[in-house]
């Protein structure tokens, strides 16, 4: 998958996530965090995909020092979490994605109003590390 | 039980794509939302565009019931919870979704962080409903979907599937049409903007703070091919190793250093294929340098 061209990868990821929609009814990670065990079986899944698929990359770089972890960026992570989860509950739903791909319009202004914002915000925090 | 196995491979392929995708490190992410990451951007938008083509083909072939779609409505919450989504997403570089797969790819500090901020906010929500309604109720708005995807919601747009097909098919277009970046070109020997005599090009990325996939995704494309008389770009991989350095001196060719070697290269990488380089005009005779087929005295295997 690394010579892999972005469009067979997203091309990939959209078909399953399409299956996803057809199977199981959506990712809805908002049953996920309310302890749904069908949504939760999903998150675990997906957190056993990712390291299947980082162990290659892992044993290659055997050896070398792990990317640093401090306290704060792990504090960040937690509030951050609380905001999404809140702000996708205000929202109405934890399926942001499969409503986007039905086409609900509150998807439709979630999703840019969230690129947007990221957009902004990830670039206020590089200039910031730079600085 | 048959539900759940289900649920649970297909989130084992979504981990997968995402991890191969570069979403599973917070740098990922934050690159892909501030446009940094071409790749990443690319991959996640022709993704939703190409699954929003493919939803609508399905709903027209009547594979998904149209009975049972979940109408997300427009309303101020969905406004102000995106905006708030975006600016904790890029100051973490999670969504909730991919907090589980950095917990298995990589970045399992903030990833567990994180889904345990999501599990607490899970668990507050009923606390939170009353404020939550009435926010998701503030302008009073009447659209349920788009285009007329269902049979009793109300919609903004005519056009059915075949438009809600379109508005895929342009998203995935518009992420086909998103240039690649270029490996970073550092310098220009013999240009009027020269580095300082003796200046060592030391911000070479270092390769644990990337994602074993990504690297390679942004340095797929090749480089411009540059003209035969002017030189070469000094180009640095992004996958360049921690231990190697550039030197840059006055006159000279770029000097590259391994540190990892016992026995240090001097010579600047030359290419055998060019006539005018000193590694095809003579052979190095010298002791100290053995050729690259022959073995170094230290690694040469005992009888």
């Amino acid at each position: 998958m690394r010579r892999v061209h972005p469009l067979w990868r997203g091309f990939w990821l959209a078909v399953v996530m399409t299956a996803a929609l057809v199977l199981t009814g959506g990712v809805d990670w908002l049953a996920a965090y309310r302890m749904d065990r069908q949504a939760a079986a999903l998150g675990a899944g997906t957190a056993a995909g990712a390291l299947l698929a980082s162990l290659p990359g892992r044993l290659l770089r055997r050896g070398t020092r792990p990317a640093r972890t401090t306290w704060q960026g792990c504090l960040r992570a937690f509030l951050c979490g609380c905001a999404m989860v809140i702000a996708a509950a205000a929202a109405g739903s934890g399926r942001i994605l499969p409503a986007l791909m039905e086409g609900s319009a509150g998807a439709y202004a979630f999703v840019p109003a969230a690129w947007l914002s990221g957009c902004i915000t990830a670039r206020i925090a590089e200039r910031r590390a730079r600085a | 039980m048959n539900a759940i196995l289900l649920s649970g491979v297909t989130g084992l392929l979504l981990g997968l794509l995402l991890h191969w995708t570069g979403f599973s490190r917070p740098d990922g992410l934050r690159q892909a939302l501030a446009f940094r990451r071409g790749s990443c951007v690319r991959s996640a938008l022709y993704a939703v565009g190409a699954a929003m083509a493919m939803t609508a083909l399905l709903c027209w072939l009547a594979v998904i019931d149209v009975d049972g779609i979940a109408v997300l409505p427009l309303s101020g919450g969905a406004l102000i919870g995106g905006t708030v989504f975006g600016i904790a997403a890029g100051l973490c570089g999670f969504t909730p979704l991919t907090a589980f797969a950095g917990l298995g790819g990589g970045a399992a500090p903030e990833g567990l962080c994180a889904i345990a901020g999501c599990l607490l906010a899970g668990q507050l929500l009923p606390l939170l409903e009353g404020p939550l309604s009435a926010l998701g109720q503030l302008p009073p708005l009447s659209a349920a979907t788009v285009f007329e995807v269902t049979l009793d919601e109300p919609f903004l747009l005519d056009g059915g599937f075949l438009g809600q097909g379109c508005a895929g098919l342009l998203l995935a277009v518009i992420a086909a049409c998103i240039p690649m970046p270029r490996p970073p070109v550092v310098s220009k020997p013999d240009t009027p903007s020269e580095p300082d005599p003796g200046s060592i090009a030391e911000d070479v990325p270092a390769p644990e703070a990337e994602p074993d996939a990504a690297p390679a995704a942004d340095a797929e494309e090749p480089p411009p091919d540059p003209a035969a008389e002017s030189p070469a770009p000094l180009l640095l991989p992004a996958a360049a190793p921690e231990e190697t350095f550039i030197a840059l001196l006055p006159g000279e060719e770029p000097l590259v250093v391994d540190t990892l070697l016992d026995e240090p290269q001097e010579d600047p990488p030359t290419s055998p294929d060019d006539p005018e380089s000193p590694a095809a005009q003579e052979p190095d005779e010298s002791p100290a340098s053995p050729p690259p087929d022959e073995p170094s005295p230290e690694n040469r295997a005992e009888p």
